[in-house]
């Protein structure tokens, strides 16, 4: 049965303490309860969160949706990218699925990054080692204007970015990406072709701006 | 409101016949629901007072203890038992000021003594709030159970104690000040444990062994969990597991309670997920009804031309039904008497090609036209002559194949011609119209069954038969990484070689049936393509499809039957069958 695996990338960085990071928080419970009732996000979507500040961890590897529990997030420390590009190419390593002729694989995984601020390290190792894996749909999204929409280009062209790292605008993104995990389970159910971009994604709300 | 304190005088002789560290230790004691509880100092003091007393009475509660009943009034509601906040003991408040009393045992500390009695004890780190433990830091009793690799609280012992302002200082670990008997009177304290417990699911058995570590990562025997009886779920103390079968999605809360070795109560909530069932979740919402190129949402047909026997259904899938969108597939079938030549013709529009119920349809009409008419009359005999020299001479066999190469490829160039117009009208591209086409044409003559095929995108045609045995009439378009498939276009028709490759024939024995069918269908029934050739597969899918074959309404038998429930798979679904 083929899965369509979901990985979010999150900030939790000293910068996100407060109420960046407790938006995150209630984005991501909202979330979660909304794919719970999604019958096809129930029966398709597996979903894992990485967060990175002074080192990049897994809080919650790729489980499905019906076993999927929010773990616990907190912010303070740096903003290691580079460590959670790297380890995203790991985790895709060992949980994606490659079709075979005698199982058809894994849909190729959307991620979605969320970041406020500049990376502390040295992100284009980590990219590089990313690149080595084909992802279904990258969105990057540069919160505020600690973060650098033109940076975050040069890891996927796919990128957007909120005015300010405020609930108002992060409840607006994990919606938009809640949605797009939504519409991705159904278009695969369909059999449709993997996701190329932004372009087979719902339209971002007026928070979130697509960075041409 | 002291009713239940110190109920006998023998009670409260033995509390206080207490070493003086402890009862010292005592007035730092759970008291979260401390209000108007006199001190045992003070009582003590009445006692002497009123040696013929029958039973002490309440003292009116000092001014002191107001601040901190304030206090305590937040922390009630989070579910401990009002009537346990009259039976805490000692309040550490009245130390000071019952510091005068003489004691009237020689165990009693001197009240003196006590107040300055700071044992230098450091306290433990703690959340800020000064009384009860509730009123620490409320996202930490998140709902969720915490799995985090680190944590974010500097947690208090499972131990906890309220800070009481105005205490001297006491260590953390309490000592039960009270026997036994007044256990039970303890209010319990919130306290925070390591655990977690799986998701349920709705109709599903939930048994789950309840292990829980408090914050020093000591395993702890759960007493009771509080779980409400209406979720379906209750906890059995002798195994520590929870079991039942919840009915209603949602959150259930369940109230932990344990006591510590000591004996003291704590208790921790913690919210259990229970997933609906997916089945549950699906919307059935009608197409609008003033789109362009409506189409019912299902469609059924039988053919009885003796001997020949056709039925074809089609249904719109759960996803279409779930979003409002149209049926994209469609069906051709037709059996002429006369000629003894039967057509067999099954589409698939593509999902995201918005007007693909409509390439879907005229594919399947203009396919279907051209054929009758190269299959019929004068050409139908034709035909039927040469299959009868197909033993004779590779000339017979070949002569039929040249005529349906060429049938088929006049029929594509018609239908492909066909939605070029249509787009045109509107304007729109051709590729609004995408769609699979599968067609077979039979004949049987004697003892065998002929057929042709000629096959487009996914789905799958085959001649079933014996038991045990099937012919797949070709293979499916579409990679291994598939989600892409080959629709009926120009493309497909100019190159010559490959579409040659889609035309098979076969002249078989003991054919039982011919089918056809979408992959709304066959993908559920054949998790692979390799599946596909496996005749035990087929052999399942004869007998689940059989009986409905020998029914009144083999069409609407069918059609029910493409109901069935299969995780994701929720395509449309269309099968045409002939036996």
């Amino acid at each position: 049965m083929r899965r369509l695996p979901v990985y979010l990338l999150l900030d939790t960085s000293g910068s996100m303490h407060g109420e960046p990071i407790e938006a995150v928080k209630v984005g991501l419970d909202t979330l979660v309860s909304a794919l719970r009732q999604d019958p096809q996000a129930l029966e398709s979507a597996y979903l894992s969160v990485i967060t990175f500040d002074s080192a990049a961890q897994v809080l919650a590897p790729l489980t499905e949706m019906g076993a999927f529990q929010v773990p616990t997030i907190e912010a303070n420390g740096t903003t290691e990218l580079g460590a959670a590009l790297s380890l995203l190419a790991d985790r895709i390593q060992i949980e994606v699925t490659k079709s075979t002729p005698e199982a058809k694989g894994d849909w190729k995984p959307l991620v979605f990054l969320f970041t406020d601020g500049m990376p502390t390290d040295n992100w284009q190792t980590g990219l590089a080692e990313l690149k080595k894996f084909t992802l279904g749909t990258f969105v990057a999204c540069a919160a505020g204007h600690g973060a650098d929409s033109a940076l975050l280009k040069q890891i996927t062209p796919d990128v957007v970015s909120l005015d300010a790292a405020d609930a108002k605008a992060i409840s607006a993104y994990f919606k938009w990406i809640s949605s797009s995990i939504s519409a991705r389970s159904q278009s695969v159910e369909k059999g449709q072709k993997d996701s190329g971009g932004l372009s087979e994604l719902p339209p971002p709300p007026a928070e979130v701006n697509v960075v041409l | 409101m002291q009713k239940h304190v110190y109920a006998s005088s023998s009670q409260l002789t033995t509390a206080i016949c207490l070493p003086i560290s402890r009862l010292l230790i005592d007035q730092v004691r759970i008291s979260t629901q401390m209000t108007n509880k006199p001190s045992l100092f003070s009582r003590a003091a009445f006692w002497r007072k009123n040696e013929d007393a029958s039973e002490p009475e309440s003292n009116t509660p000092p001014q002191q203890e107001q601040t901190p009943a304030r206090q305590d009034q937040a922390p009630i509601k989070q579910g401990q038992l009002p009537i346990e906040r009259e039976q805490v003991l000692p309040k550490q408040e009245q130390a000071p000021q019952s510091s005068s009393a003489p004691a009237p045992v020689n165990c009693n500390p001197s009240p003196a003594q006590s107040a300055d009695a700071k044992p230098p004890i450091p306290q433990p780190a703690r959340p800020s709030a000064p009384t009860g433990p509730t009123a620490s830091t409320p996202p930490n009793l998140s709902p969720s159970p915490s799995l985090a690799p680190k944590s974010p609280f500097a947690a208090p012992t499972a131990q906890t104690t309220p800070q009481v302002p105005k205490a001297p200082q006491a260590p953390q670990s309490p000592q039960p000040i009270a026997t036994p008997p007044h256990n039970q009177s303890q209010a319990p304290v919130l306290a925070k444990l390591q655990l977690s417990l799986p998701n349920a699911k709705v109709n599903q058995e939930y048994l789950e062994a309840v292990t829980a570590l408090d914050t020093n990562g000591h395993a702890i025997a759960i007493d009771d969990i509080e779980i409400d009886a209406a979720c379906g779920l209750s906890f059995d103390p002798k195994s520590s597991h929870i079991q039942g079968l919840p009915i209603t999605a949602g959150t259930v809360s369940l109230k932990i309670k344990w006591t510590n070795s000591k004996g003291q109560p704590f208790f921790y909530t913690l919210n259990l997920i229970v997933i609906a069932d997916p089945k549950s979740l699906w919307n059935n919402i009608e197409p609008p009804a003033s789109a362009p190129y409506f189409k019912k949402n299902t469609d059924s047909l039988f053919i009885s031309e003796h001997p020949v026997r056709i039925a074809a259904a089609s249904r719109r899938g759960r996803s279409h039904e779930h979003n409002g969108s149209f049926r994209d597939d469609d069906f051709f079938i037709h059996a002429d008497s006369a000629s003894g030549w039967s057509t067999l013709i099954v589409a698939d529009g593509a999902g995201s090609a918005r007007f693909s119920r409509r390439g879907s349809e005229i594919a399947t009409t203009e396919f279907g036209a051209l054929i009758l008419a190269a299959t019929t009359g004068d050409l139908g005999t034709e035909l039927t002559n040469q299959l009868e020299r197909w033993d004779e001479s590779s000339d017979a066999q070949k002569s039929i194949s040249a005529h349906f190469q060429k049938l088929f490829q006049e029929a594509s160039v018609a239908a492909i011609k066909k939605i070029d117009a249509e787009a045109q009208s509107i304007p729109t591209s051709a590729k609004d119209y995408s769609t699979t086409l599968l067609v077979a044409v039979t004949k049987r003559l004697k003892t065998r069954t002929f057929i042709v095929a000629f096959w487009v995108g996914d789905g799958v045609i085959a001649a079933y038969g014996p038991s045990g045995k099937v012919r797949v009439m070709g293979q499916p378009d579409g990679g291994e990484h598939a989600g892409q498939t080959v629709f009926l276009d120009a493309r497909v028709v100019m190159d010559g070689p490959s579409f040659f490759k889609r035309i098979k024939m076969g002249f078989f024995s003991d054919i039982t049936s011919v089918m056809l069918m979408t992959d709304g269908v066959s993908d559920p029934k054949f998790e692979t393509d390799s599946e596909l050739s496996d005749p035990s597969k087929w052999d399942a899918l004869w007998s689940e499809i059989s009986p409905l074959l020998f029914t009144q309404s083999p069409e609407q038998a069918l059609l029910d039957w493409l109901e069935f429930y299969s995780p994701k798979h929720h395509d449309d679904r269309t099968i045409a069958v002939l036996w």
